[in-house]
């Protein structure tokens, strides 16, 4: 098992760079600093050089030049409203483009939301043959009392209901905590690949 | 017992990378049982009519990528044996598109597929769900150029797909790690239509996401890096899925064995 180290310096850049992140867990420190605030630069340009590139410029020559459809400048405008927050006497403006956002969120949710939901709502109601339709059903129910904060708890029934629908609340963020833990080792292991395969080379 | 409680973390550590190098130099070879879940998933786009267009929405950045890039590859090899053609492209994850191209390269290359005719990749697009809304109604015109910045309209992949619906898309396979994602293409586009959603999912969400497979609204869905090894195993090309899975297996029963040593030096504490 002898490692043949690469020369592609895209891999030795990728492993300095996961190596400083990592120094982290020592304790922080400069390069740790000098690795987080590069990849900010980095992804920042790219994702603004990418979308000029990709959908702004295509979009202003075609929409605006090309089809003579002025009305896209008015959205422009709107959106360069935005920055009018860094100059704090005509912050004002800025609130203008974030209600827009805000109020067209408000609208898509309601709109499109509500057949998601009741798809998932019927879903529930599911034939109690078999153990995993009944653990489903009781478990919907349960934690719905669970939520119903204008139910006297002091009726026992509604406390053991509730106290069941607190059980199911639990292991269901266990599971998710579970998952998360998993999913960031996963992580990681990809990133240790990287290092001993790509970077250093030990044959897999 | 209380010291179990005052452990250097940086001690754990170590243990950890100890126990992962380990593993990936000497693999247990533990088998991987294939669910019923991989199985739908993998039927789903096995299923789908010859010729069909599917849509690959790779929404996720690098900070996913360990997870759903493997994903993603099994997806294209299934895709190309099948002989679908393929629109691959995201909205407002604008990293992942540089990850996908480097992936999808290489596998067109030995399916000898045909750049704008067998498939073709958009880019990232910005806007989130209102690209998805536009997309449906003109998809070139919400595309515009792809991630060449090459004006669409001049490829017959394109020109075949004017609409993002279910008349000329027959499932939208979705790599999901956050907002924008897959429900958001469940709302805007496959929602009470007989476009399939089959959708790959990072492990931190699949306890979500199986909410909406359970109900149908997701066709199929690979669930972290465990239903990658398992859908890589149905495909017949196993990857990085199935090789980590030795490791993950050892690494769960190392994190077991931490939270039982912690609580009982808590419960020690407590005495």
């Amino acid at each position: 098992m002898h490692p043949h180290i690469s020369h592609d310096l895209a891999i030795w850049c990728q492993a300095i760079c996961t190596l400083a992140v990592y120094t982290y867990l020592y304790k922080d420190n400069p390069i740790f600093r000098v690795a987080e605030n590069v990849f900010l630069g980095l992804a920042t340009t790219y994702i603004f050089v990418f979308q000029f590139f990709n959908y702004i410029k295509p979009a202003v020559i075609e929409w605006i030049w090309t089809n003579g459809e002025y009305h896209y400048i008015l959205a422009i405008l709107l959106g360069l409203a935005i920055f009018f927050r860094y100059v704090p006497s005509l912050s004002w403006i800025a609130r203008y483009p974030m209600s827009f956002w805000v109020g067209y969120g408000t609208g898509y949710t309601l709109a499109f939301w509500p057949a998601v939901w009741l798809d998932q709502v019927t879903a529930s109601f599911v034939a109690l043959n078999s153990l995993q339709n009944i653990l489903i059903f009781v478990g919907v129910l349960c934690t719905l009392v669970y939520f119903f904060f204008t139910l006297a708890k002091e009726n026992p029934v509604v406390a053991g209901v509730a106290e069941v629908g607190k059980w199911y609340i639990m292991i269901a963020l266990g599971s998710a905590f579970g998952n998360t833990v998993l999913y960031r080792w996963n992580l990681f292991l990809t990133r240790a690949n990287m290092l001993l395969f790509k970077w250093l080379g030990f044959a897999s | 017992m209380e010291r179990l409680m005052k452990i250097d973390r940086r001690l754990l550590y170590l243990v950890a990378v100890v126990v992962v190098a380990v593993t990936v130099f000497f693999p247990l070879g533990l088998p991987v049982k294939v669910s019923p879940l991989a199985v739908q998933t993998y039927d789903a786009i096995q299923n789908l009519p010859d010729d069909s267009v599917v849509f690959i929405s790779n929404m996720y950045d690098p900070g996913a990528a360990g997870e759903l890039s493997p994903m993603l590859k099994a997806m294209l090899y299934q895709c190309m044996e099948r002989k679908y053609k393929i629109i691959l492209g995201n909205t407002s994850w604008t990293l992942g598109a540089g990850l996908a191209h480097e992936i999808i390269t290489p596998i067109a290359q030995e399916f000898n597929y045909v750049y704008g005719t067998d498939y073709i990749e958009l880019g990232s697009k910005p806007g989130g769900v209102v690209w998805l809304q536009s997309a449906r109604i003109d998809l070139a015109g919400a595309a515009l150029v792809d991630y060449n910045n090459d004006p669409i309209g001049q490829f017959p992949l394109m020109q075949a797909v004017p609409k993002l619906t279910q008349e000329y898309v027959a499932a939208a396979l979705v790599l999901d790690c956050g907002t924008p994602g897959a429900p958001d293409w469940l709302a805007q586009i496959t929602q009470g239509t007989s476009m399939k959603l089959i959708v790959g999912e990072i492990q931190m969400t699949v306890p979500d996401a199986l909410t909406y497979v359970q109900s149908e609204q997701y066709t199929g869905m690979i669930a972290g890096s465990r239903g990658c090894a398992e859908y890589e195993q149905l495909i017949g090309h196993p990857g990085a899925g199935l090789k980590t899975q030795d490791t993950m297996s050892v690494i769960t029963l190392m994190i077991t064995l931490f939270i039982v040593l912690g609580n009982i030096g808590y419960l020690a504490r407590k005495k």
